[in-house]
């Protein structure tokens, strides 16, 4: 049946390019073809050097932070606080506890027409999830921050969110902020029922 | 970044092991070069594995449901080549790619694999759009702290990739993108192999080696291709998938060298291509909707008698046994989910059934002697895109103003600000040109093919599009992206046309596609 491709041959294309019926008219369609091909290659390259339209390349260490650290995006705070929960959770978070609005934790406008600072989805993804809404004040006073920084190890991220660790993380973090609303503070469960009475 | 090498590696190991049945009757080439996209669709047993069990992901885990993974295709490759009657082992011994069969195979292109992984992984590129980080990336952590599929990921990115950054959390990583840069490179070595092995073969060795250097070199640096190798998404992995198809399905053909066919490599090679599009409908939310792009192919082929009914068996078992496993369990946690996402569960039940039903009519169509005696190839594939169209023309009548609106953004987008360059124009402009001044069928039935393969490819990106959204005048508009998908084909296309160009006066005696043997099609 292979053999059916060979036999079907068109009068059409016989009889209707006489282009292709000299040897001289398929060097000439051939050499327009690559030339366009070869012209084609050319003008990419100095589209790609000289009018790249695209997000840049970045250079990342392998992590997620690393991958997103040049960008600005106001929506990207939600993504570390994602991040530091997990530092403070020590690896899976089982469960994520923010207070009743997001937005009770550091002040960030929100962007128009675009995701704003905050997304609970992203937080319910990034917490298996278990991201709860709790009705607790977030604002730590300054000096129980001062005694929790001085206590445990604070690992900081862009847009002023610190990861508290305490080393034996349950799976449990608590959000809470300072009495300026500037920082983000993602505290161990433990740590924060020891420091909060929560 | 170790982790990153142990998951490119790792897909290129779990590959290696689920082709080996097939080894001999795939060749070396396309058996190494498959190797990779094969090995990736194994992470989706794995959440598939969590999933139904209720566990979470573990080292330990992911070996069980890799394992079971690779039986699976590895049983199939069995399956469909103990029969082989070994003839290739004993042609490739005969030729310059019998270099590349046995160990030598392994040692040169795990070498390669292993050099370029290591140089990805050291180079820390990357680049992390929105979707890249707020959804495959996210999907994957919800996938490694719950080990459980859910509607947001079935429904809005589907499994292959986040299961992937699941497995580089699994691996103890964080970011997951050496296997990005990775799929543009083994795309454009299978596009390399197609181009030196079917588009240009016959010619000379330094004018095929030159001009394929100069299409492989035209394909890297579209713009859209330089972004989506280093983009975390899912279009650089969906390419990968097209292409792989579209070549399996070639070489189970007979387009590329035949003397290092064996009776086992129509079978082995459908089956291969199955996987990838498989893998294609994994990789994407409107993944079965393309699944029919390769089962069009297919289908063209079967009813041409290129491909018989055992090849067209294998290739519905490689793609239907894993994607009966993952909407298996899918269903099976989530139920028929709706509401939340781009693509319903009734949606992908139907178009689970609808691809099962067309693989019966695939099957059933050849066997009726009217058709076969009257019909040639190129009129199939008219049919096909006439029916394609008449199919696409109601559904646009229906809702014309959102047609317009995608067929507006498509263009303007492809075209102009798409940030494609002049890529598209060129394209167009030579299709085009190859349409006014078109080969005689006998010297270009593959061509003929490929060109088939991005009629429908648009065919199908449109009516998906035109139905469910219509985009924007973006760059990272959706459609925008899935144009790169059959990017490599048409370049394909493209080269066939002009290596039969160039075949002249040969091709007047008669000769007509030649694999390396330089045997006609026809004999």
């Amino acid at each position: 049946m292979r053999a059916r491709l060979a036999e079907s041959t068109s009068d059409r294309v016989e009889t209707g390019s006489v282009l292709l019926s000299t040897r001289a008219g398929r060097l000439l369609l051939a050499s327009v073809v690559c030339l366009a091909i070869g012209a084609l290659a050319v003008h990419s390259l100095v589209y790609d050097a000289r009018s790249w339209p695209y997000q840049s390349i970045a250079r990342t260490d392998g992590t997620l932070l690393g991958a997103i650290s040049g960008q600005s995006a106001i929506r990207l705070v939600t993504f570390y606080i994602g991040m530091a929960s997990r530092d403070a959770a020590g690896g899976r978070i089982t469960e994520l506890i923010g207070p009743s609005d997001l937005h009770m934790l550091a002040e960030y406008p929100d962007a128009e027409g675009t995701i704003g600072p905050y997304s609970s989805y992203y937080l319910q993804q990034m917490s298996g999830w278990g991201y709860v809404q709790g009705s607790y004040d977030p604002v730590l006073s300054a000096e129980r921050i001062r005694r929790i920084r001085a206590e445990y190890e604070a690992v900081e991220y862009p847009r002023n969110v610190v990861a508290i660790v305490d080393g034996h993380g349950d799976g449990s973090v608590v959000l809470f902020t300072d009495e300026e609303h500037e920082h983000i503070y993602c505290l161990p469960g433990a740590v924060a029922e020891k420091e909060a009475s929560l | 970044m170790t982790a990153n090498l142990a998951l490119a590696l790792g897909c290129v190991f779990v590959g290696w092991i689920s082709l080996a049945p097939a080894r001999q009757a795939l060749g070396p080439m396309l058996y190494h070069l498959a190797t990779l996209p094969v090995g990736v669709i194994g992470w989706s047993f794995v959440a598939v594995l969590t999933s139904v069990l209720g566990v979470k992901p573990t080292f330990v885990w992911s070996l069980l449901g890799l394992a079971l993974y690779t039986a699976t295709v590895a049983g199939l490759c069995y399956l469909f080549c103990r029969r082989d009657t070994g003839d290739a082992a004993e042609a490739s011994r005969t030729r310059v790619g019998g270099a590349l069969s046995g160990w030598r195979g392994y040692a040169v292109f795990g070498g390669a694999y292993a050099l370029i992984v290591v140089a990805l992984a050291v180079s820390g590129l990357t680049i992390a759009g929105f979707d890249g980080y707020a959804h495959y990336e996210l999907s994957g952590w919800y996938l490694h702290d719950t080990g459980a599929l859910s509607v947001p990921i079935m429904g809005s990115r589907n499994i292959l990739v986040p299961a992937l950054h699941m497995g580089t959390r699994v691996f103890g990583g964080d970011w997951t993108y050496v296997v990005y840069p990775l799929f543009s490179i083994n795309a454009l070595a299978l596009l390399g192999w197609a181009m030196w092995s079917v588009a240009f073969a016959g010619l000379p060795a330094a004018r095929r080696g030159l001009l394929t250097a100069l299409f492989v070199l035209c394909v890297a640096v579209v713009p859209a291709w330089v972004l989506h190798t280093w983009y975390v998404h899912s279009n650089m992995v969906s390419a990968l998938y097209v292409t792989l198809s579209v070549v399996a399905l070639f070489v189970a053909a007979g387009a590329f060298d035949r003397r290092s066919r064996s009776s086992a490599t129509p079978a082995a090679a459908s089956l291969v291509a199955g996987l990838a599009v498989a893998g294609l409908t994994l990789a994407r939310p409107d993944g079965l909707a393309y699944a029919f792009h390769g089962l069009l192919l297919a289908a063209v082929l079967h009813f041409t008698g290129m491909i018989g009914r055992r090849a067209v068996g294998a290739l519905y078992s490689g793609l239907l046994v894993p994607l009966v496993v993952v909407y298996g369990a899918a269903f099976l946690r989530l139920g028929l989910w709706g509401k939340e996402g781009k693509l319903l569960g009734t949606w992908a039940a139907a178009l689970l059934v609808a691809i099962a039903l067309f693989g019966v009519v695939t099957a059933l169509l050849p066997r009726i002697r009217v058709l076969r005696t009257h019909l040639g190839p190129t009129d199939v594939m008219k049919i096909v895109v006439l029916a394609s169209l008449a199919t696409i023309v109601p559904v646009a009548a229906s809702m014309p103003a959102q047609f317009a609106l995608a067929a507006r953004n498509m263009v303007a987008n492809l075209l102009l600000k798409g940030g494609w360059g002049q890529t598209w124009a060129v394209l167009v402009c030579l299709i085009v040109a190859t349409l006014f001044f078109p080969l005689r069928d006998d010297e270009g039935p593959w061509s003929h093919l490929l060109l088939f393969a991005v009629v429908e490819f648009m065919a199908i990106a449109a009516a998906v599009h035109g139905v469910t959204h219509p985009g924007e005048i973006s760059t990272t508009d959706s459609f925008n992206r899935i144009a790169l998908h059959i990017v490599p084909v048409a370049f394909l296309y493209i080269a066939s046309y002009l290596g039969r160009l160039l075949m002249y006066p040969s091709s007047r005696a008669g000769v007509g596609e030649t694999g390396d043997t330089g045997r006609s099609v026809a004999s």
